[in-house]
């Protein structure tokens, strides 16, 4: 059983979503490397459970594909409100909070 | 069967390198959805089929989708948007032609589906039995039953507050 190399995919995966999250400026980047960082999770999670011979990382799996869903629909429709209002998906250009 | 694995870990780190490093928002969702149909194929190798099958149909089939709709419907920087060349066009498009002619092969030629490619895929050492639909099911209603119930409310949620972003965005317009 070769685990590892599955595992540095999913670490991997998940350090390229981080950069892109903490380097890219546009809201639309950053979403999808939150994709990314999730697409690595569960590369580890089904991996190691796996390696356990344990199902319970599939139900997990399942679940966080499920959240991943909603929290796209959720984010990109924020995404586009902003858009509309401030016209454009800049995350700089956004400072209502700040007064 | 090494050799595959190892290969479709190469490509996947590279399409994520290519989510993260292109100047247009099209090749990132693009790359987006490339890479997560290279996880799909990574759970196939491994022999964890039902995660490979979930992975393709929600990440690869609807998620991403999701994403290049968005993109389209943002209108982003016409300076920043690639418009590809007409050679690239009909590169791609020879490329996805010939993929075709590949996987239709598998279909009308008879032994070949039987011994190469697919049955490579599939290892053999996977067991069929660690990841299948009952097993999933029966964890989701017993052990976590309480989270599964939690992830109805949160589908419900996400759905009215999806509705009523796209309504007030709306009316405000008007």
């Amino acid at each position: 059983m070769n685990t590892e190399i599955y595992i540095v995919t999913g670490v991997v995966l998940f350090v390229l979503g981080v950069i892109g999250f903490l380097s890219r400026r546009s809201a639309l980047i950053a979403l999808m490397s939150l994709e990314l960082m999730l697409n690595g999770t569960n590369l580890c999670l089904i991996s190691f459970s796996r390696f356990h011979g344990n199902s319970e990382g599939g139900s997990l799996f399942l679940l966080i594909v499920l959240v991943a869903a909603a929290e796209a629909a959720l984010a990109l429709s924020i995404l586009v409100s902003l858009y509309r209002t401030s016209g454009s998906v800049d995350l700089d250009d956004f400072r209502l909070l700040k007064g | 069967m090494q050799i595959l694995t190892y290969v479709l870990v190469a490509l996947s780190i590279m399409s994520g390198l290519g989510v993260i490093l292109s100047r247009s928002a099209v090749v990132s969702a693009m790359s987006l959805m490339v890479t997560m149909f290279l996880t799909g194929l990574l759970y196939f190798s491994q022999g964890s089929y039902f995660p490979a099958v979930v992975q393709i149909l929600i990440y690869a089939g609807a998620i991403s989708v999701l994403f290049i709709f968005i993109v389209m419907l943002l209108d982003l920087k016409p300076s920043r948007v690639l418009i590809p060349s007409r050679k690239i066009v009909v590169f791609f498009a020879v490329l996805a032609g010939l993929f075709f002619a590949f996987s239709l092969m598998f279909l009308i030629l008879p032994g070949v589906s039987r011994s190469s490619l697919v049955g490579e895929l599939m290892s053999s050492e996977g067991d069929v039995g660690l990841f299948n639909a009952k097993s999933i099911s029966l964890n989701l209603l017993t052990k976590y039953m309480l989270p599964f119930q939690a992830t109805t409310l949160l589908l419900l949620a996400a759905m009215m507050g999806a509705i009523l972003i796209g309504r007030a965005g709306r009316k405000k317009e008007d």
